[in-house]
């Protein structure tokens, strides 16, 4: 074989997949063109960082929701800066790259989206960035601050997405602002423990009877079943015994013995486990039991191979804990600009005045403290939020101002009744 | 016996699908003519008896093959012309040193499809339209709407990654 013996092999693919490449893939969260996210943002660059606008999110993505397709009239494209550092297109890249690669603001909060690729190898699974954000000496004290979260779903091995939601004010949008972080962490199992466990001498010793053992699992005792075969003592995990084991039929049962009053909340601590492949068996069904002595058995069905038996063994779980991964310092200077805005509703009362954008609303006037709010929009539905102080309402979705048709604050309709039908 | 206006039918429905791979390995105009000439002429006299589950990836597959071979020809006397995308992927046999001669072509077109599948739709998009279609980086990621290093990136991993499995798996040795 040589290449054009690869390539000869290649042109052989499934016709499915040839069809199917005839027109690129549908863009998924982050690459996803067909709603072009908000607000234009001016990327200024600090040292060691290259800006790159590449994907636009669009605010559905972020949410996940198809009503945000609103956004979709205020198209606005975002600016992008010129790379500090250009890598010649001919070599591959080394190192990562933190890029902002867009911001949605109004008045009063702003949505970025930030993205980190990793060039020299695969980013693990559940890996996650706490990028902190900050405006200098104009950041201030508001009541959510900042939070932010990964966009994990489908992601590619070599690139994390995550979003930040900020309140903000005039001082902050006048300045630029600032996303660093100094480590990437991930996810690590800790205080896993593999136990030594002979599973064929289990089901040699085993006193089972073909067809018998459902039978032999009785129900006679008051407290619950109870099992009528002699115990075996091959050690399962930490104090446990396997107490049965069957093989038939491709399908393997194992019943495992707890010490007196232990309970039956080891289901889920064990596992069965090929140190081989580094896999581990799940069970297809799973019971417990009390015999009338107090012992607990917990009887595990698994679908496996017989030759794949001797390799098995229980492994106790560990505790997964992020931990740091790779570390760095990441920083990217950007300035955003509330673009999103505002509409006036008219209300019922001319002292109260509600001013509302896609994204969030601000109510002023002289309210009552508030113990309940709902807004309604024209389909019926109710709006959500992630923030309910009268300032800065943020709603967990985009919606249209103009389909609100009621605000209800404490009970009260807020909006003039001639618009509510 | 067939009608022959079919070839004819044939050219002007699939003329641009398979000019495109044509022209992604020829670049140039009269080159590709001649290729697609040959292509209407082999599916010709090959249906049937070989009746094609899609006439279209049929027809495009006759091209790729047709293209290279006339690729090939014209630039016999011309040393250092290559055809890029077969260059690239002689990284992966070539890093391997010595190759399986006796390989079974079609477990290893199997075996690529099934690589293929369990890629991303962007890294499967990309190797397909690199090394079947043969298309350029530019394109690539003009319409995967990604840039042009991020289409070498991937397509680079993508190698790496075939090489590693490919070996793995006995194909190469």
């Amino acid at each position: 074989m040589n290449s054009e013996i690869l390539w000869k092999a290649i042109g052989e693919i499934g016709d499915d997949l040839i069809l199917w490449a005839e027109n690129p893939p549908k863009r998924n969260h982050r690459k996803n063109f067909a709603i072009i996210l908000a607000a234009a943002i001016i990327m200024l660059l600090s040292v060691g960082t290259v800006a790159a606008l590449r994907f636009n999110i669009s605010f559905a993505d972020l949410f996940g929701r198809e009503e945000a397709e609103i956004i979709e009239e205020d198209k606005q494209i975002i600016e992008e800066s010129t790379p500090v550092e250009i890598v010649p297109e001919t070599e591959e890249k080394t190192g990562s790259e933190f890029t902002v690669i867009s911001a949605l603001a109004d008045e009063r909060i702003m949505y970025l989206l930030w993205q980190f690729d990793y060039y020299d190898g695969e980013i693990p699974k559940g890996a996650q960035v706490m990028p902190w954000l900050s405006f200098g000496e104009a950041s201030v004290d508001t009541e959510i601050g900042y939070y932010g979260g990964m966009l994990d779903e489908n992601r590619d091995e070599d690139t994390l997405v995550g979003y930040m939601i900020a309140e903000w004010n005039g001082e902050m949008q006048a300045e630029s602002g600032s996303i660093s972080f100094s480590e990437v962490t991930a996810p690590e199992e800790q205080g896993s423990k593999i136990y030594e466990t002979d599973i064929l001498s289990a089901i040699e010793q085993s006193e089972y009877v073909e067809g018998e053992y459902i039978i032999r699992f009785g129900k006679e005792w008051p407290y619950g079943y109870y099992a009528e075969y002699q115990w075996l003592d091959v050690p399962a995990y930490e104090d446990s015994y396997i107490d049965l084991a069957e093989y038939k039929d491709g399908r393997l049962l194992l019943v495992t013995r707890t010490p007196w009053g232990d309970g039956v909340e080891r289901r889920g601590k064990y596992e069965l486990y090929d140190p081989m492949s580094g896999k581990v068996l799940e069970w297809i069904e799973w019971h417990n039991f009390m015999d009338k002595l107090g012992f607990v058995f917990n009887s595990y069905l698994y679908e496996v191979d017989y030759e794949d038996i001797e390799n098995l063994c229980f492994r106790r779980k560990g505790e997964i804990v992020q931990k740091n991964w790779l570390s760095g310092d990441w920083k990217i200077d950007f300035k955003a600009e509330p673009r999103m805005e505002d509409i006036l509703l008219e209300t019922a009362d001319e002292n109260i005045k509600i001013s509302c954008s896609k994204i969030s609303m601000k109510i002023e006037g002289n309210l009552p403290e508030m113990n309940s709010f709902e807004v309604i929009l024209s389909n019926g539905t109710k709006a959500d939020f992630l923030s309910l102080e009268l300032e800065r309402i943020i709603f967990r979705t985009p919606l249209d101002p103009k389909e609100i048709v009621s605000i209800i604050y404490n009970g009260t309709e807020l909006l003039l009744e001639e618009n509510i039908e | 016996m067939r009608n022959e206006e079919a070839i004819s039918e044939t050219s002007e429905k699939y003329s641009p699908y398979c000019s495109v791979i044509a022209k992604n390995i020829l670049h140039n105009e009269l080159d590709e003519e001649e290729c697609l000439s040959d292509t209407w002429l082999c599916a010709w006299n090959n249906i049937p008896p070989t009746i094609p589950n899609c006439l279209r990836v049929f027809l495009g597959k006759i091209t790729r093959n047709i293209s290279l071979n006339l690729f090939r020809k014209k630039n016999t006397a011309k040393r250092k012309a290559v055809f890029e995308p077969i260059e690239e992927l002689s990284e992966i046999v070539a890093a391997s040193g010595t190759v399986e001669e006796e390989i079974d072509a079609k477990s290893l077109s199997e075996y690529i499809d099934k690589f293929l599948r369990n890629l991303t739709e962007e890294k499967r998009y990309v190797f397909i339209r690199r090394y079947w279609y043969g298309e350029s980086f530019s394109d690539i990621a003009e319409n995967a709407k990604i840039n042009e290093t991020r289409v070498k990136n991937i397509l680079f991993r993508l190698r790496k990654k075939l090489r590693e499995e490919l070996e793995k798996e006995g194909f190469l040795v």
